[in-house]
């Protein structure tokens, strides 16, 4: 089993917590995996990971859902942003 | 000739008068400044009293994603210096939540770099703002109004 620990930013920390584990089988998956292993896990995530403006970054670059993300890399969701 | 940029991520309050008079004060030989500054809302687009506004970052991706916008400017206007701060954390209202600054030969230039640097930063810096009123919290995201100004610049 490995363990991945996901950050969740703005309005995504409301609906489950600011940061959660996730224990899966593999070692490395895609994002578009994670996305649906913390929908699976995490009912109240699940349209926000289905929608392709949540973005995801690991290790502090936004990434595209075919990367692969390895267990214990910094990962995490980002809602729409809004500045200014 | 390259311009001088300069970018700040602030978890402070700032002083955007202190920022301009500095500003200009590197920018002789340009002849044009413009600035803008926004301020904290003291209400909700609905009217409701907002008691407190939030900005959430996340580690060096929003630096780093404010820097990308003003670096863009800096190629895409002819423009001598740029300068761009934004706060984070928790604001009252009435408080400076961005500043920028662009400098310029030619005054529309620097207008127009002001301009883009705002439309880009309202859509794409990576800050999530959250306003804390009296009927509870409430997270924002770009309008479609802040979409259309983005796409001016496509």
């Amino acid at each position: 089993m490995a363990l991945y620990t996901i950050e969740l930013c703005g309005r995504l920390a409301d609906r489950a917590c600011a940061a959660l584990t996730l224990e899966l089988d593999a070692a490395s998956c895609s994002v578009a995996d994670l996305r649906a292993a913390l929908a699976a896990a995490h009912p109240s995530l699940a349209a926000d990971m289905a929608n392709a403006r949540v973005r995801a970054c690991v290790d502090e670059v936004i990434v595209k859902d075919t990367f692969m993300v390895a267990a214990g890399q910094a990962i995490a969701f980002f809602p729409p942003v809004s500045g200014g | 000739m390259s311009a001088r940029v300069d970018v700040t991520l602030a978890d402070a309050p700032f002083d955007p008068g202190a920022e301009l008079s500095a500003f200009c004060m590197n920018a002789a030989g340009d002849g044009a400044v413009v600035s803008f500054v926004g301020l904290t809302r003291g209400q909700t687009g609905d009217g409701a009293e907002v008691a407190t506004l939030t900005l959430e970052s996340y580690r060096g991706v929003t630096l780093a994603s404010m820097r990308a916008i003003a670096d863009d400017a800096a190629a895409r206007f002819a423009v001598g210096a740029i300068r761009v701060i934004h706060r984070a954390g928790t604001m009252q209202p009435g408080e400076p939540i961005v500043f920028v600054a662009a400098s310029s030969p030619h005054r529309r230039v620097a207008f127009e770099a002001a301009d883009y640097l705002m439309d880009r930063l309202k859509t794409e810096a990576i800050f999530w703002k959250r306003e804390d009123g009296v009927d509870g919290a409430r997270w924002i995201e770009p309008t479609d109004d802040d979409a259309r100004d983005r796409a001016r610049w496509e």
